[in-house]
């Protein structure tokens, strides 16, 4: 064995300028492979996992408005419309629950920032303002605490939890834990809920819950109202609801323009962002490359074995077998990727530490913390790979020339 | 006038590991219509002395003069005219371009040549001349090895060059199509081409007007 | 100089020979230029003036804005709030167009059938901006638009699926809780065409909040070099609105490019482009560093048996030149074998990953044929050919012709 292997080295270092090309053949795949894999299987996981929400059986009530809608003065007195006809909708018989919010419904496009500091340090945040049945319209999971009731503080948040680290440790995930917002008004939190996206093709978002307030500055014009219907009382749930409604839900300034639900939504959502752009396109791109890459490795292992024909005669004439040639060409293959693996590994390293996702989509790079063990499968993933390529490029000419009698090899030349 | 003249020529190979002086201080003119033989053992530096004679080797020292022209100013791209219009070359193993057809193969000189357009007719010519006219559209390896060489001799000559350099022509064939080779180079000579022939046969030596021998890369006769 | 019937000959000579590398190369070159390829034409299909979309290379966009005051910061859709107040005054613009599009429920007026389908809320302008066919009746006209009328434009295909075979002009359906009445009927747009694509084209003020929806604001230009202007000229806006509004802050994404909003949709980085442009040639770059660098090792093995005949050749009167020349035009010919195949595979790569490659994409969609068929295409194809074997020929080339004759005969 430990000859073998010797001989192979020797082999291997005797014909370097050869092999110099083939590492390099081996080693360009190998970074680009390994990224392609990376992407792959980053933006697959992102859109795969759970979003933390539930849109099934649930819809947006749109309510319009006129212009008395925009009076300041008028604030509280429109809050307290929204909240009855919050109500209202309650009590309809098809719906199991309903809630306000503002920013914050799945699949929509708004955003409103907030803060968070402790000791010095500052990070943005996604700042949701809720009725407390909100949590319970989405179905979204407490990991820690729970929702808002009737006694909950104005300074009461509820935060949720992000994958792997957040920005200050997991600290900030407990109830009890108290921080200032951008304002300087001190927060504690009462609830962690499970980590959640704006839908299901994005990254988890950092995001603290707040209870809506009947003095809330953005509630009259940016509401909005989504409710969850009975599974058994959804059908054509649109058409009834506005029916039954339409009157009921006529309260200046506001009345009932629309119902729309959260499937369609978010349909209308990733056509407009064009989600699965970038994973379709690295899977293509990658599937082609792949492909280019194992033609290429077929080509040149082929020339490699023809080359050394005449070698393989003469150890063929001293008694090898088709298999012993095999062996050796499979030994010698697999000691060129394994170098070529070393190499490729320090320059992915180095790539990992400028982040490449940054260049292919900012949200992930922000977001996305793939652990070491994630790499190095992916790292062996990328060598399985090309070892299967580089054996079956290896073990048809091999077979071919190990096939072929002595004579006929050594004649040649 | 002498048609060939080496002054001082001394050829040193460098390997890794060794330095083999191939040639050493020779010097030697041909005079035009000549027919040499070079002779010596293995390794004494024959062939050396006809790739320095026909440009395909660069000397470590000294100068080749052909035709009154000092070769060793030339550019590359006045060398390759120089040797496609002076010098024709036929080889121990042939060397055809064995994805060329016969007619191909004995074009090629003039492929490289400006303004030739009868390269075809030319090409037909020679082979005629050499007794292959009926095996134009033969790939080399469809031709035994007399009708190799022929096909070179005729390659060789289609440019009409002053000089035909030869290294041990007959090495590869038997005595009978080594004989019919040598004939056809004493066609040549009669017809005012300088010939050098490296040999190893004392036979074949004889028939030529003029024989040279080396050892360890020196002339000693 | 160099006879080029011979050239030919002996080029498929060796190509014969060896199938099997024959093959390997033509194949990856094939699928080299085929990725190219596909990318650059889905590229040009999402950016160059093509019918119905004939006015991208003069048309700027608008599409979002951002309003901050004391107390919170939207971002969004162009308000129509701020269309009305400023933007709509926009002096270098020849035509502005605003409009916005959403998935909508449908229903006949019987309520017999109901449908889901593409809406776009457009004003009379519109019309002008895209090349539509109208298979019958016409577009709803300024008068129509100002007063906010219900009539509708609807595609063929939708006015088969509601009304059947039968004339769909005058018939009525129901969207939004209003009845339209169909006006007018176009041919069948395909979905790649994002601002023309639709089955519905109403006037935005005949629906009952349109002042509270948010659009995307289309400027034509009379020639490219206004785009600066129009720059200029929404920079002052903003100006103007702080003036007006204290403490509070508009500014608006653009005017962009055709180019620009494509790679733009959503996140409103400005330095999203650029990103884009290198995302892109980094990918191409590598679509081409792998073909390329196995056809050089190919190359590279394949001179190292030509060795020889590069030696005899150069005996006979080759100069280093024409060896390299020589190389070069056989490899191109193995590179335009597998560019011409690249290239049918490309178009063949489009018709079936259209869906992927344009996003919503339904089955049935069309690609422009006159995008992706164009002398433009073929040139790229072929100087993508002789890109690919300069790069593959150049370093064993050199390597060939820097031997002496009397090395590369001996061996």
């Amino acid at each position: 064995m430990i000859i073998m292997l010797k001989q192979t080295l020797k082999i291997v270092w005797k014909e370097r300028k050869t092999n110099l090309w083939i590492l390099l053949e081996l080693f360009i795949p190998f970074v680009i492979l390994n990224c392609c894999l990376l992407f792959v299987y980053s933006f697959t996981k992102m859109y795969v996992e759970d979003p933390g929400h539930d849109i099934e059986h649930t819809y947006q009530i749109i309510l319009d408005y006129e212009e008395e809608a925009r009076n300041e003065e008028k604030r509280e007195e429109n809050n307290k419309k929204l909240f009855y006809m919050l109500e209202l909708i309650k009590q309809h018989p098809a719906v199991e629950s309903a809630a306000l919010s503002i920013a914050s419904a799945p699949n929509m496009t708004s955003y409103r920032g907030n803060g968070i500091y402790i000791d010095g340090e500052w990070a943005g945040i996604w700042q949701k303002d809720i009725t407390p049945q909100f949590f319970d319209v989405f179905k979204i999971d407490f990991l820690k605490g729970r929702s808002f009731d009737e006694n909950s503080l104005d300074h009461n948040v509820i935060i949720s939890g992000m994958p792997g680290n957040s920005f200050f440790g997991n600290d900030i995930l407990n109830v009890g834990a108290v921080y200032f917002d951008k304002d300087g008004a001190a927060k504690e939190v009462v609830g962690v809920t499970a980590p959640i996206k704006r839908s299901q093709y994005d990254v988890y978002e950092f995001a603290v819950y707040c209870k809506m307030t009947m003095d809330n500055r953005a509630l009259p014009t940016f509401h909005e109202l989504s409710v969850r219907v009975k599974p058994e009382a959804d059908v054509n749930f649109e058409d009834r609801f506005f029916e039954d409604m339409k009157d009921r839900l006529e309260i200046y300034p506001y009345y009932l323009s629309k119902v729309e639900s959260y499937q369609l939504r978010k349909k209308e959502y990733a056509e407009m962002m064009e989600y699965d752009r970038d994973l379709t396109n690295i899977s293509i791109i990658s599937f082609f490359l792949l492909l280019n890459i194992f033609l290429g490795i077929v080509g040149t292992f082929w020339f490699r074995v023809q080359a050394r024909r005449q070698d393989i005669g003469l150890r063929l004439s001293l008694g090898a077998t088709s298999r012993d040639i095999r062996r050796e060409f499979f030994s010698e293959t697999l000691l060129l990727l394994g170098i070529a693996a070393v190499l490729a590994l320090v320059v992915i390293v180095n790539l990992a530490v400028l982040d490449p996702f940054f260049f292919i989509d900012f949200q992930l790079s922000a977001n996305s913390w793939i652990n070491i063990g994630v790499n190095a499968l992916i790292f062996l993933a990328t060598f399985g790979i090309l070892a299967l390529f580089c054996l079956l490029a290896v073990w048809y000419p091999a077979r071919q020339a190990g096939k072929m009698q002595p004579h006929q090899l050594a004649m040649e030349n | 006038m002498s048609i060939i003249n080496l002054e001082g020529i001394t050829k040193i190979y460098k390997t890794d590991e060794v330095e083999t002086i191939a040639l050493e201080n020779v010097n030697l003119s041909v005079e035009k219509g000549d027919f040499i033989s070079v002779m010596g053992p293995s390794g004494c530096g024959k062939s050396t002395l006809l790739n320095v004679m026909g440009l395909l080797d660069c000397p470590t020292k000294g100068i080749v003069t052909l035709n009154g022209v000092d070769t060793t100013k030339m550019k590359e791209k006045e060398t390759a005219h120089f040797r496609n219009k002076t010098l024709g070359f036929v080889f121990q193993s042939f060397h055809l371009i064995s994805s060329l057809n016969v007619l191909d193969n004995v074009e090629l000189p003039l492929i490289y040549r400006h303004g030739v357009s009868n390269r075809t007719q030319r090409a037909k010519e020679v082979l005629e001349r050499v007794g292959l006219s009926h095996r134009m559209r033969h790939y080399p390896s469809q031709l035994s090895g007399g009708q190799c060489q022929r096909v070179a001799i005729a390659r060789a000559i289609i440019g009409n060059p002053d000089i035909i350099l030869a290294d041990e022509p007959t090495g590869n064939l038997d005595s009978k199509m080594g004989q019919e080779i040598i004939d056809l180079l004493h066609q040549l000579n009669q017809d005012g081409t300088t010939i050098v022939m490296v040999t190893h046969d004392e036979q074949i030596a004889k028939t030529t007007k003029q024989v040279m021998r080396f050892f360890d890369g020196r002339r000693v006769e | 100089m160099i006879n080029r019937d011979t050239m030919l000959k002996q080029t498929f000579y060796l190509l014969r020979k060896n199938p099997f590398i024959t093959v390997i190369s033509v194949a990856g070159t094939a699928v080299a230029i085929m990725m190219i390829m596909v990318i650059l034409m889905v590229e040009m299909i999402k950016t160059i003036p093509i019918a119905p979309e004939n006015n991208r290379d003069k048309t700027l966009y608008i599409r979002s804005e951002m309003y901050k005051n004391k107390s919170s910061t939207n971002c969004g859709l162009v308000s129509y709030k701020h269309y009305n107040d400023y933007l709509r005054y926009l002096e270098n613009a020849k035509l502005k167009t605003l409009l916005t599009k959403g998935q909508e429920i449908i229903k006949t007026s019987s309520g017999s059938k109901r449908m889901e389908c593409t809406c776009s809320y457009c004003d009379d302008n519109y019309w002008k901006f895209i090349s539509f066919d109208f298979v019958e009746g016409t577009h709803f006209n300024r008068e129509d638009f100002a007063a906010g009328l219900n009539k509708a434009v609807i595609s063929q295909k939708l006015s088969e699926e509601l009304y059947g075979k039968k004339s769909a002009v005058g018939k009525t359906f129901i969207l939004n809780n209003k009845k339209y009445s169909v006006v007018g009927i176009v041919e069948n747009i395909s979905p790649i065409f994002p601002y023309a694509y639709s089955d519905i084209w109403i006037p935005y003020t005949s629906s009952f909040n349109y002042e509270k929806m948010g659009y995307s604001l289309l400027l034509l230009m009379d020639s490219k070099k206004d785009k600066a202007l129009l720059t200029q000229e929404v920079r002052e806006i903003e100006q103007k609105f702080t003036t007006i509004h204290e403490g509070e802050l508009l500014t608006y994404l653009g005017p962009y490019s055709q180019r620009e909003q494509v790679h733009n949709k959503w996140n409103n980085s400005p330095t999203k482009i650029t990103m884009e442009t290198i995302k892109l040639s980094v990918i191409l770059f590598f679509l081409f560093l792998i073909p390329a660098l196995n056809l050089s090792g190919f190359n590279l093995s394949r001179i190292k048996k030509r060795t020889e005949e590069i030696g005899i050749r150069k005996a006979f009167g080759a100069t280093k030149r024409s060896i390299i020349r020589q190389m070069l035009q056989e490899n191109l010919i193995t590179t335009l074998i597998g560019g011409v195949l690249g290239l049918l595979l490309s178009y063949i790569a489009l018709y079936f990953l259209r869906n992927h490659l344009f996003i919503g994409l339904p089955a049935d969609a069309v690609i422009p044929l006159n995008a992706i068929v164009s002398p433009y295409i073929f040139l790229v194809v072929f100087l993508a050919c002789i890109l690919l074997s300069v790069i593959s020929t150049i370093v064993p080339a050199l390597r060939a012709a820097k031997f002496t004759i009397a090395e590369s005969i001996r061996s």
